[in-house]
């Protein structure tokens, strides 16, 4: 029995503190419904990494291994999220690519900010590329630079992911004038081609690649998925990487970021700085793209309703349904949803880009 | 971390301003060429469509 009880002496209030945090996550996955795919097994991992004598950490760290440490799985990641993107609403109105990059403008502003509160410069860019609001550019780029937050970095980018419809609101408000959110826009698309369709993903991940070689993996996979959507003949494989593919991968990444979840590396004022840096980047991110509308709109005879801005950010698609839910409570005839997931779609690229730009500077100056 | 360094955490902060700039700037100037992408696809899809 003797055993038995060294195990419950080995226990410490860091690790109770551990489960409580991952008890957390399992109920917002499960009763609020906020990224069930990952906060669940990210709340059973933080629970499984932080009992007595790291039973499951040696197999976490295989996997870990196989799939973050490398930056694989991520990127498998992408291509099924490259799958599941329908680029028509951008395609039929490319003026929303501004709005994807005017929304990546938490992330620069929370480097700065968190380079000011006293993280080094690698530690300040993995912490603010939360602002790209996309996980699988998070842990890339938190990997890639060394980050030893990586646990926190994640766990913020995806609960505040889940919380875009209760953050943007509030900040989309503070900055638009309710004759400004008033703004109609009538929908018009031009017609999108499959040609067009086709070629757009060769042709992006070739200027990406050239222009911001670092995020040519995170655009080349991105892409890759939505060629195997848009070409017709690859069905099969289209919903293989929609379906199965990225279930699987799901999977096993919340599992794995669990492996960095240890209270000793967790439980630090560190991490409440990160989740505090990591709200700032999505609020700077939404009033980055509403401002940019709105100074777009001085220049235009056909404004556009600047909430649309806000729709930049990657979250997608809850960014777009949250704009297009705000304009329909302003004025119940005003239909901002497809204006609003071409800004959606847009973002995507946009935070691969801004995460690649991110990479290849901040790796630029010496250590 | 530390936040009582402030001149250190100065200095690191200033570095983090040419990033933010060309960062920035950068995410347009890309965004920007995909738009001229879309655009040339978009018309020259729409050529051929006008000739068929």
């Amino acid at each position: 029995m003797d055993f038995i009880l060294d195990n419950f002496a080995a226990l410490s209030w860091q690790h109770v503190v551990m489960w409580v945090i991952g008890g957390v996550l399992i109920y917002l996955a499960i009763k609020k419904d906020m990224e069930p795919s990952l906060l669940l097994p990210m709340g059973f991992g933080a629970i499984l990494v932080n009992l007595p004598f790291d039973g499951a950490r040696e197999i976490l760290g295989i996997l870990y291994n196989a799939g973050i440490a490398n930056e694989l799985f991520p990127l498998l990641l992408f291509i099924g999220i490259g799958a599941m993107i329908d680029f028509g609403p951008l395609l039929s109105n490319p003026k929303m690519l501004l709005f994807g990059a005017a929304a990546q403008f938490g992330i620069f502003f929370t480097l700065s900010l968190a380079s000011l509160l006293g993280f080094d410069l690698r530690d300040a860019a993995s912490i603010a590329i939360i602002g790209a609001a996309d996980g699988p550019t998070s842990i890339v780029v938190a990997t890639q630079l060394g980050s030893k937050y990586i646990g926190a970095i994640t766990v913020a980018a995806y609960s505040y992911m889940a919380l875009v419809p209760v953050v943007q609101p509030a900040c989309i408000k503070l900055v638009t004038t309710k004759k400004e959110r008033l703004i109609r826009m009538p929908y018009q698309p031009a017609q999108v081609s499959k040609s067009t369709r086709i070629l757009f993903p060769i042709l992006v991940t070739i200027v990406a690649g050239l222009v911001a070689p670092a995020s040519v993996a995170l655009v080349g996979f991105l892409m890759f998925g939505n060629l195997l959507r848009e070409c017709g003949v690859l069905n099969s494989l289209s919903e293989t990487a929609q379906k199965v593919l990225a279930n699987l991968i799901t999977l096993f990444l919340g599992l794995c970021i669990a492996f960095n979840m240890r209270a000793v590396d967790f439980l630090a004022v560190e991490t409440l700085m990160i989740m505090a840096l990591g709200l700032v980047a999505f609020i700077f991110d939404t009033f980055g793209g509403v401002l940019v509308a709105k100074f777009l709109n001085l220049f235009m005879k056909q404004k556009m309703n600047p909430m649309i801005g806000a729709a930049g950010i990657s979250a997608f698609p809850m960014s777009s349904r949250v704009v297009h839910k705000m304009g329909l409570k302003e004025d119940p005839q005003n239909f901002l949803l497809m204006h609003a997931a071409g800004a959606n779609v847009s973002g995507q690229i946009a935070s691969v880009i801004a995460g690649g730009l991110i990479l290849a500077l901040v790796q630029a100056i010496p250590v | 971390m530390d936040l009582s360094n402030f001149a250190a955490n100065f200095e690191v902060f200033l570095q983090t301003l040419p990033i933010m700039v060309k960062g920035w700037g950068g995410v347009f100037v890309v965004m920007i060429a995909i738009y001229a992408i879309i655009a040339i696809l978009n018309k020259t899809s729409a050529k051929k469509e006008a000739q068929n």
